[in-house]
């Protein structure tokens, strides 16, 4: 199975044994699966021209034959429609999907299949670099298994390639889970992952921007263009959006804010007046109340159109007709009730809440020490502000190392 | 209806805690207020006046005088122009350079030009932990105990993630140098002879005027500084639409290096100069800030040694991991458990351990520790200049941000001078060992 850096530079001859010039590139259309070779690109002082794969006999790193004599004048200057191997694709960063993390390419294995050369897979290996050193010996030595190759199927060529030239950029990114794009994100810098976000949809675009770091989180938000950072704002639940407009510069955030939707807008500003790292900050203040007077069924039937967000769903915080915080229905609760009793007969009163200048770590203790998944949050006068979730602390919950990183030169 | 939604978002903006620049500036209040409009330019500029600047440009005054100002002066003006072009390069493409590197030349001219870049920043972090130890000795401690201790404290604080913090301190402890400023005023230069030099060259075609000079130029632009700026004003997210205001930032500070610069060999020139002192050792040489800090001048100078000291063990190995595992696609954030990124930490503690073993091999004349990284940084230079501006050329890879024929003009200019003061340095000091001329 050849590599392309040992296809690469070697002599194109044509039938006849004449040397037509250097093979340059190799080109792939960009979605077929294991891609064939559709073209190669041989350049003659400094001149390329593109020749159909119908054409050439062979590839292998000995050099490249061509079927018949060849007038390369008459073969056109490649266009951009293919992918070029060599250009576009050796060097640069890719997607692992399987492994979830940024790589960059050292080579790629092809494999002659039926008379097509396609594309089998990447090398990121060290190996592969002391190939393109012409080191190989160095691997030879120190290898005690063969190379492992990333498949084709596996990898993801959007950050590598120019996205106007893809069918659907990222295609394969966007199916991870959001937790696993956000991993990806945090290994590009700010603008590599402003344009993976431009290119995803609103929604995805904003749970995976959730999962960066705030510092990276305002970074990417930055090398945005502001519109498109306008509408995953808007995606987003208030309290993140809050978290995240909190670490942009101030300038800047007004202006994201105007481009936001009103509603959101306004949402976001309410939550910006509490400091960051209390429970005012970390809440989310758009959620579901339930008035103690109501019954069971309307509810569950207001409940089904609202529908919030999976981790808010569990609690749903009974409040008198003042906006008092009164007590606690859990989702089962609300489901086991007779569907026309009162809330307030099925509702728990010892609802444990914290306030709204709670520190974060009073809110996480609070939550580990009931055991909860989600805690409402109160002003003075005991009134239902919002909720924080077990999410929004899970920084102080789980061990540093384990949660999504920055790749930064420095903190 | 949208109207409503708008008009009060411009003043209750200014009431919310949280936004960024308020929270921003709670912190300089308790610092200093420069730290909040400081941006990866200026950044740089500071810590481009590290020991081995200190004593670059120390020592042209001392043997000197004026002599070497014109050459502080057009090597600010070559900085600003290098430093312009990195900056560029990281707000159009997002990428750092040794990432460019990689993806426009392949493996072999990046295997070559990040290990040009990791021999020049081995030595410069050699001058790093030089600074720190002759700071050390000034202060009477045996350079053994501050050494190492000063290797761990840097590599425990990047490893458990708080080098930000630890960062912003040096960077206000850098405030240090500016005491140069004073005290060049206070030893009353004569100001028409300081003018004169800075714009008029006196050449010397003498070893030790050449090495100084190649060294001056050397500690003025260095390898890793283009680097360091370019992956921070990455970082920054900062992109086009950001980048007249970072140009700003980068011209204010190569200016500020350039001040400095200019003021220490000022300093020196009016004290140790001009009262012909030795300066053989590093006390020698703290000695110039005698007419500010009187016999606590020494101690001064250690303190600026040691602050630049710590702020440059640190930068040099962490820019150098860096860039190395960026451009072959290593593991590479400081946040990640040691294990995770075994390459990046394996550059980093390696830089730190070569930095701590060479300064302390008994007998190890620290000054010329701290000065040779100079002469190295200023030899090698080239090799990134070309390159950086192959890629700043590039029109696939700046689009319309790609430099103006007068702009690569003046550019390939500086790198022209540099590589032909480089030669010459390289040929007279061939000469002087095979002893055809005297030193």
């Amino acid at each position: 199975m050849p590599f392309l850096s040992q296809l690469l530079g070697r002599p194109a001859l044509d039938a006849d044994g004449k040397s037509i010039g250097v093979l340059r590139d190799l080109l792939v259309p960009s979605d077929a699966p294991y891609p064939p070779v559709a073209a190669i690109v041989v350049g003659d002082h400094g001149r390329l021209h593109a020749i159909p794969w119908a054409n050439v006999a062979s590839v292998t790193p000995r050099g490249t034959a061509l079927r018949s004599p060849i007038a390369l004048e008459r073969y056109p200057q490649p266009g951009d429609d293919l992918i070029w191997l060599g250009r576009d694709l050796l060097d640069k960063q890719i997607v692992d999907i399987h492994g979830v993390k940024l790589v960059r390419v050292n080579d790629i294995a092809l494999t002659p299949i039926n008379g097509d050369l396609r594309l089998a897979g990447v090398d990121n290996t060290v190996a592969g670099l002391l190939r393109r050193l012409g080191l190989e010996w160095i691997a030879r030595i120190a290898r005690k298994e063969r190379p492992r190759l990333i498949d084709w199927e596996e990898v993801d060529i959007g950050p590598a390639v120019d996205e106007v030239r893809l069918k659907n950029p990222f295609d394969r990114l966007r199916r991870l889970p959001p937790a696993d794009i956000g991993a990806v994100l945090g290994g590009m810098s700010p603008a590599e992952a402003a344009d993976v976000l431009e290119a995803l949809p609103d929604e995805i675009a904003a749970d995976a921007l959730a999962e960066l770091s705030e510092e990276h989180q305002a970074a990417v938000l930055a090398a945005m263009e502001p519109e498109e950072a306008a509408d995953v704002l808007d995606q987003m639940p208030p309290d993140e959006a809050a978290d995240v407009l909190g670490d942009v510069e101030l300038e800047r955030a007004g202006e994201l804010m105007r481009l936001m939707t009103p509603r959101q807008a306004l949402e976001v500003q309410s939550l910006l007046i509490y400091e960051e790292d209390t429970a005012g900050g970390l809440m989310n203040s758009r959620i579901f109340a339930v008035q103690e007077t109501e019954i069971a069924a309307r509810v569950l039937d207001d409940l089904r159109r609202a529908a919030p967000p999976e981790d808010e769903i569990y609690y749903l915080y009974v409040v008198d007709s003042s906006g008092r915080l009164r007590g606690v229905l859990s989702l089962r609760d609300l489901v086991v009730a007779p569907p026309d009793s009162l809330i307030v007969d099925s509702m728990r009163e010892d609802v444990p809440f914290v306030e709204l200048d709670d520190s974060k770590e009073e809110v996480a203790r609070k939550l580990i020490h009931y055991n909860l998944l989600a805690i409402p949050v109160v002003d003075e006068e005991r009134r239902l502000k919002g909720m924080v979730t077990v999410n929004d602390v899970i920084d102080l919950v789980a061990p540093r190392h384990w949660q999504n990183r920055p790749r930064r030169m420095t903190g | 209806m949208s109207n409503l939604f708008r008009r009060p978002l411009g003043a209750p903006l200014a009431g919310m805690k949280r936004l960024g620049l308020l929270r921003r500036w709670a912190l300089p209040l308790r610092l200093a207020p420069f730290l909040a409009v400081m941006g990866p330019g200026m950044l740089t500029g500071i810590v481009d006046d590290d020991p081995s600047g200190i004593t670059g440009y120390s020592l042209a005054g001392v043997h000197f005088g004026y002599d070497l100002l014109w050459a502080v002066v057009v090597a600010t003006v070559a900085l600003a122009i290098i430093a312009e072009i990195a900056a560029r390069m990281g707000a159009v493409t997002g990428k750092g350079l040794g990432e460019l590197i990689r993806e426009r030349f392949g493996v072999r001219i990046t295997a070559f030009a990040l290990l040009v870049l990791f021999i020049a920043n081995a030595a410069t972090t050699v001058s790093e932990f030089a600074g720190i130890a002759g700071a050390s000795e000034i202060f009477g401690v045996s350079p053994y105990i501050t050494v190492p201790l000063a290797a761990l404290l840097i590599f425990t604080v990047v490893v458990r993630g708080t080098y930000r913090r630890v960062e912003k301190v040096l960077l206000i402890g850098a405030l240090v140098s500016f005491s140069y400023v004073i005290t060049a005023f206070l030893a009353g230069p004569d100001w028409g002879d300081v003018a004169r030099s800075s714009v008029v060259p006196q050449f010397h075609l003498t070893l030790p005027y050449l090495t100084l000079l190649i060294g001056l130029i050397g500690t003025t632009i260095t390898p890793w500084q283009q680097f360091y700026l370019q992956s921070s004003v990455v970082d920054k997210g900062l992109g086009e639409r950001e980048y007249p205001m970072e140009r700003i930032d980068v011209y204010a500070g190569s200016a500020a290096a350039g001040i400095i610069a200019f003021f220490i060999i000022v300093t020196t020139a009016a004290t140790l100069h001009a009262n012909a002192q030795p300066a053989d050792t590093v006390t020698d040489v703290g000695k110039a800030l005698e007419p500010l800090a009187g016999d606590f001048a020494a101690k001064l100078f250690a303190i600026a040694l040691l602050n630049a000291g710590l702020l440059g063990a640190a930068v040099l190995p962490l820019t150098t991991a860096y860039a190395i595992c960026g451009a072959f696609g290593w593991e590479r954030s400081i946040n990640a458990p040691l294990r995770e990124a075994p390459v990046f930490f394996g550059l980093f503690g390696g830089l730190l351990l070569i930095g701590t073993v060479v300064v302390l091999i008994p007998g190890a004349p620290l000054l010329v520790l701290m000065f040779l990284p100079n002469v190295v940084g200023g030899i090698l230079l080239p090799v990134i200049l070309i390159l950086m501006l192959k890629l700043v050329t590039d029109r696939h890879i700046m689009g319309d941000w790609v430099s103006t024929p007068k702009g690569t003009l003046i550019a390939w200019l500086v790198t022209g001078a540099i590589i032909v003061v480089s030669v010459v340095y390289a040929v007279i000091a061939v000469l002087d060992a095979l002893g055809l001329v005297g030193g």
